[in-house]
């Protein structure tokens, strides 16, 4: 399981909860900035992206995800992201380009980073977490 | 005229399906003096499905605020399906039962039902809203009191349910308003055509449905607009077919995408889509200018066939 396997369905998934006519996405196409998405439609992509998929993928897993081990103090102070953080989502937003995670970011604004790679990688590794069924 | 669909909580039971989980009733006493009324059969008043659907949203509002100590609420959000059997009349004493599966400060994920007689008249399945906080909608302390005077613990009253007066007809279903001019979230038919409609609804500050929706951030009831674009739909479906009555079945894919606040022209736009001998699917879409900001299907079938 890869993210390309995955693309289709992450792109009509993403396409029906904006409203779009189903077509295959970009990688690289930001939901904020080039699809139009809000804050809402990240849930009910999350929420369409478990039902297609079956598999589990908590709010948040994402930013969790991406402050890895780093303490809510180590990954933002007052709401802007360290320099740790930033060089964590560097590593962990491989997908998304360094020029965009740059000083000042605001914890808020991460989901503004997010692409289409980003849900088909989320996606991806809760497939791999899923559990295995044991053959008899 | 407040916006309030539940007039006192049951029970709260925790950990009912695992931690952060949370199963709830409440009740909706149906009143012919209750805000919203419309007619929904035989031209009686009663409470329409999308309603129905708000008062077991609350619920599970109230029992997150609750939990969250009154420091967050859930605002809009999401609702995959609504299933309607039936609808409520002036006089009907509602059952609401909600069981939230997840809840935690950015989220509510709940399923639940309004039901009339022990018979589910509506079904919500994955509900979602997000937590915001509550601050910003109201005051926290006045929404804590008013939880305390809705919570009063089952006491014996309603562990026999009483009967509906209109017992001939238990759960009985009707017309939608025929006549959607009526509806107080539209204010004009723009352009019509056989299969579409377009509607404009100006929110202004004085309008009598933001009273408590929310004291500090008045903003439209997305069940208010999901409600008049469901009367536009019905009216286009039974222009379509020669007068015909048409119910709501279903509604599909409801979501509330941002605020549409005092001062703005919203326009709806309710397309007639699928249409077959015993359902008529339409489109429900809300723009501000260019931008939708509220979306949803929703499936009518004509009287008698439910």
């Amino acid at each position: 399981m890869d993210i390309e396997s995955v693309r289709p369905k992450v792109s009509q998934v993403i396409c029906e909860a904006l409203g779009r006519d189903v077509e295959p996405l970009s990688l690289d196409a930001r939901l904020i900035d080039d699809l139009g998405a809000e804050s809402i439609d990240y849930l009910d992509i999350l929420f369409r992206l478990e039902r297609a998929f079956g598999v589990k993928i908590p709010r948040g897993q994402i930013t969790r995800d991406a402050r890895g081990e780093l303490s809510e103090e180590e990954f933002q102070q007052d709401g802007v992201v360290t320099a740790m953080g930033l060089e964590r989502l560097r590593i962990h937003l491989s997908e998304v380009p360094q020029e965009r995670i740059k000083p000042g970011l605001k914890a808020g604004d991460i989901p503004t980073l997010f692409t289409v790679e980003t849900f088909c990688r989320l996606v991806v590794r809760a497939l791999k977490s899923r559990p295995s069924t044991v053959d008899s | 005229m407040g916006y309030y669909f539940v007039d006192r909580i049951l029970s709260i039971e925790r950990g009912t399906a695992g931690k952060g989980s949370f199963r709830a009733r409440g009740v909706k006493a149906v009143s012919g003096g209750d805000a919203f009324l419309r007619e929904v059969g035989g031209g009686e008043p009663g409470l329409s499905p999308s309603f129905l659907a708000e008062a077991v949203g609350q619920l599970a509002a109230w029992v997150a605020m609750s939990e969250t100590s009154f420091r967050r609420r859930p605002v809009a959000g999401l609702t995959a399906e609504v299933r309607v059997r039936g609808s409520a009349r002036a006089g009907d004493q509602v059952m609401l039962s909600v069981e939230i599966e997840s809840l935690d400060e950015d989220a509510v994920h709940y399923h639940g039902e309004a039901l009339l007689e022990g018979v589910p008249i509506v079904t919500l399945s994955h509900s979602l809203g997000p937590m915001l906080p509550l601050e910003n909608f109201e005051d926290p302390r006045e929404a804590e009191g008013t939880f305390r005077q809705l919570l009063r613990p089952d006491e014996g009253e309603f562990g026999t349910e009483p009967p509906p007066v209109h017992r001939e007809r238990p759960g009985s279903t009707g017309p939608l308003p025929a006549r959607s001019l009526d509806h107080p979230a539209i204010d004009a038919i723009l352009e019509r055509d056989a299969d579409r409609l377009l509607a404009l609804t100006c929110v202004s500050r004085s309008a009598p449905y933001l009273t408590g929706h929310f004291p500090r951030d008045p903003v439209l009831p997305a069940t208010l607009l999901f409600d008049a674009q469901v009367a536009l739909a019905c009216e286009l479906a039974a222009a379509k077919s020669g007068g015909r009555t048409f119910h709501v079945s279903r509604l599909l894919d409801l979501k509330m995408r941002d605020f549409v606040r005092p001062g703005s022209r919203l326009i709806s736009e309710v397309r007639l889509r699928d249409r077959g001998e015993t359902m008529v699917s339409a489109q429900l879409t809300g723009r501000l200018g260019d931008r939708v900001v509220s979306s949803g299907r929703v499936e009518l079938i004509p009287a008698g066939a439910r």
